[in-house]
């Protein structure tokens, strides 16, 4: 983190790497069509995009390397760090969300459970949790299952 | 278009329906411009899949709605606490906050409204003027050309967007491949599917859009959340100063509208660029306004015009990025970016088909446009003053209704769970992305253009047997090319001649 753009910029290189490597070993993905000359194959953008990718990703990181530290992005002050705590929770929350929505296929069920959750870790009052749950959850009902007729299968 | 394609659009609009959506736009559109953080881009986001549901007539009434209500409502915050609700309204918080401290809340709020119709109607009216040319030109375009623009698009994003060229450039080229995956849109042959079925179809730009600038601007804002400045936010509202009248005298009307006519034009102009929002169009019209000013000295410490001048220019640049996204199927910012998306999900496809075989819907979204500028004219005077209230709300209950929203809403557009998943995907990239300064425009505009790109390079080569020259042999193609060498060069060129100047001082 206290490299600037060192970490992203591998990051990028790396993911421009891998798309090579996935068109490179495709037989599907060629440069070049097999009809006739100069015309360009299926794996043709892939091959320039996943390069420029790597090269622009590599370019980054070497401006990184080269700042030395001298750009901090991440100043991780108490407020901070207590935010990322809530944020964590959050991701958490709607990974749960997703996951129970997916596994049980309840989509009502796993919305009640995500907004009591997420009112939980963005510390609102009781009253308030309960009364939020039931809006929305009513109004999602209403709204896209009732008024739209949307199934919420997975 | 003829004028009985007008007559018929507008004997279309008047549906109790459409009008109904355009003010629950023109609500929805009010709230969330003046709830500071939340964009007219996260509105459209994440209203968008639900108007898939609607006939798109009212579907677009209630997102042109929206959009100019949430540009117009962005100053209420900028003059009420000194937050800009949106970007665009920046300019407005340096003029209308120093007014309403002055006793002259109302009429900030009235000027707001005012001048935002005046910007937003000139703008339509340029775009009703000029958007059948510059569709007719398009009649000559080729692949090549149709590459050659698409390129431009993104290079505008990257060069005009500010920020980190070399960054921007990773993020275009990071877009550009997500476009890349789904069928192969010559050959049609799988790429990067990994044996996913819902991946055949490719990554769907609405659920990325969601969770960019939905779900992941909420996460950030949870990251960055400031409970000091939150509380002085508080603060502000409770100070509760008195409003006064809202409507500006006659005699101040003569005086600023003269100006206003002429940022409205330039905002247009600005607008029609891509990338270039409203919040370069308030800052570039504002700063140019104080020096060609009479009072320009006043501006910035509580000037009334220069109030007009913001308010003005950030509804001015609605009717240009619609020119180039109807024409040239170039989105002239995020907002419009989502809405080719829409229209792409309606079966539309922006351009010189949009005239022809859409002519009268066409003309129905410029008349929607017009009427939504009319409808937040008289919505906003009339709740000028309660509209403060808006500000009651805390942001931890808009973060709990737009995460709920942003999952519904990505899932509805193809009720797919995949979509869903990728929405979130995209919420956690969004974090990182702001946490390390990329952005996101290259990227929405990568993923958007990609296939534009890819296919009209492919075609152009196809038809030229692999002649790379055919770029730039065909006249169009070749000033485009020009200006995406520009767009490129002219960053890197300015930074060296900074630094050589730097050094001469040193």
């Amino acid at each position: 983190m206290h490299k600037g753009d060192t970490i992203p910029g591998l990051l990028f290189a790396l993911l421009g790497a891998f798309c090579l490597c996935v068109t490179y070993t495709s037989p599907m993905l060629k440069f070049g069509s097999n009809t006739s000359d100069g015309v360009p194959g299926a794996g043709f953008f892939p091959y320039i995009m996943g390069s420029v990718l790597l090269i622009f990703g590599l370019a980054l990181m070497v401006r990184g390397i080269r700042q030395h530290g001298t750009v901090t992005y991440m100043n991780i002050t108490p407020e901070i760090k207590g935010n990322m705590k809530v944020l964590g929770l959050m991701v958490v929350g709607v990974a749960l969300y997703l996951a129970i929505w997916k596994i049980t296929e309840q989509f009502l069920v796993s919305l009640v459970l995500f907004a009591l959750y997420e009112n939980v870790v963005l510390r609102r009052s009781k009253v308030f949790t309960i009364v939020f749950t039931v809006i929305m959850t009513v109004f999602v009902w209403a709204l896209f299952m009732k008024g739209f007729k949307v199934s919420f299968g997975v | 278009m003829t004028a009985e394609t007008w007559l018929s659009a507008l004997q279309g609009l008047l549906q109790p329906s459409v009008i109904l959506y355009l003010f629950a736009g023109i609500a929805i559109g009010t709230f969330i411009g003046a709830l500071p953080g939340l964009s007219a881009t996260m509105g459209i986001a994440i209203m968008t899949p639900i108007t898939f549901w609607l006939d798109k007539t009212d579907g677009f009434a209630m997102l042109m709605g929206l959009w100019n209500a949430a540009i117009f409502a962005g100053g209420i915050t900028a003059i009420l606490i000194n937050t800009p609700g949106t970007p665009a309204s920046l300019t407005q918080a340096w003029d209308g906050y120093p007014l309403y401290k002055q006793g002259k809340g109302g009429l900030a709020l009235g000027i707001n409204v005012i001048f935002s119709f005046l910007g937003g109607v000139v703008s339509i009216l340029m775009l009703i003027l000029f958007a059948q040319p510059i569709a007719d030109f398009t009649i000559t375009f080729g692949a090549a050309e149709y590459f050659m623009v698409a390129l431009f698009g993104i290079s505008m994003m990257i060069g005009v967007a500010g920020g980190d060229v070399l960054k921007g450039l990773c993020m275009g080229a990071f877009g550009i491949l997500l476009s890349c995956v789904g069928i192969d849109p010559i050959l049609a042959c799988k790429r990067f599917t990994f044996d996913i079925t819902s991946l055949g179809a490719g990554i769907d730009f609405i659920p990325v859009m969601i969770g960019v600038f939905g779900l992941g601007e909420v996460f950030s804002q949870i990251y960055s959340r400031n409970r000091e400045a939150e509380a002085a936010e508080v603060e502000l509202r409770r100070t509760n100063l008195a409003l006064g009248r809202v409507l500006p005298t006659a005699k101040q009307m003569k005086a600023w509208t003269p100006r206003c006519l002429i940022v409205s034009l330039a905002a247009t102009v600005i607008g029609a660029i891509p990338a270039a929002g409203g919040d370069i169009s308030a800052i570039i019209c504002w700063g140019n306004s104080k020096k060609f000013s009479k009072e320009g000295d006043k501006y910035g410490h509580g000037s009334e015009e220069g109030l007009a001048v913001s308010s003005t220019a950030n509804n001015g640049v609605i009717g240009g990025a619609m020119i180039t996204m109807m024409t040239l199927g170039l989105p002239g910012d995020s907002v419009t970016a989502i809405l080719i998306g829409s229209l792409m999900m309606y079966g539309m496809t922006p351009g010189y088909t949009m005239f022809t075989e859409n002519a009268e819907f066409t003309c129905q979204i410029m008349i929607l446009m017009l009427l939504a500028c009319m409808a937040f004219l008289v919505v906003g005077l009339a709740t000028a003053k309660v509209s403060a209230k808006v500000l009651n709300v805390a942001q931890p209950t808009v973060w709990a209704c737009v995460s709920i929203l942003c999952v519904v809403g990505s899932y509805c557009i193809n009720n797919s769970f995949t979509d869903v998943v990728i929405m979130f995907i995209f919420a956690i990239l969004g974090v990182f992305f702001k946490v390390f300064n990329f952005p996101t425009g290259p990227l929405v505009l990568g993923l958007l253009l990609g296939g534009t790109l890819e296919s009209n390079m492919r075609r152009a080569l196809t038809l030229s047997v692999g002649d790379w020259s055919y770029f730039i042999t065909r006249p169009i193609s070749c000033v485009l090319f020009v200006a995406v060498l520009l767009t490129f060069l002219w960053p890197i060129g300015k930074a060296i001649w900074d630094k050589k100047k730097a050094a001469k001082q040193n």
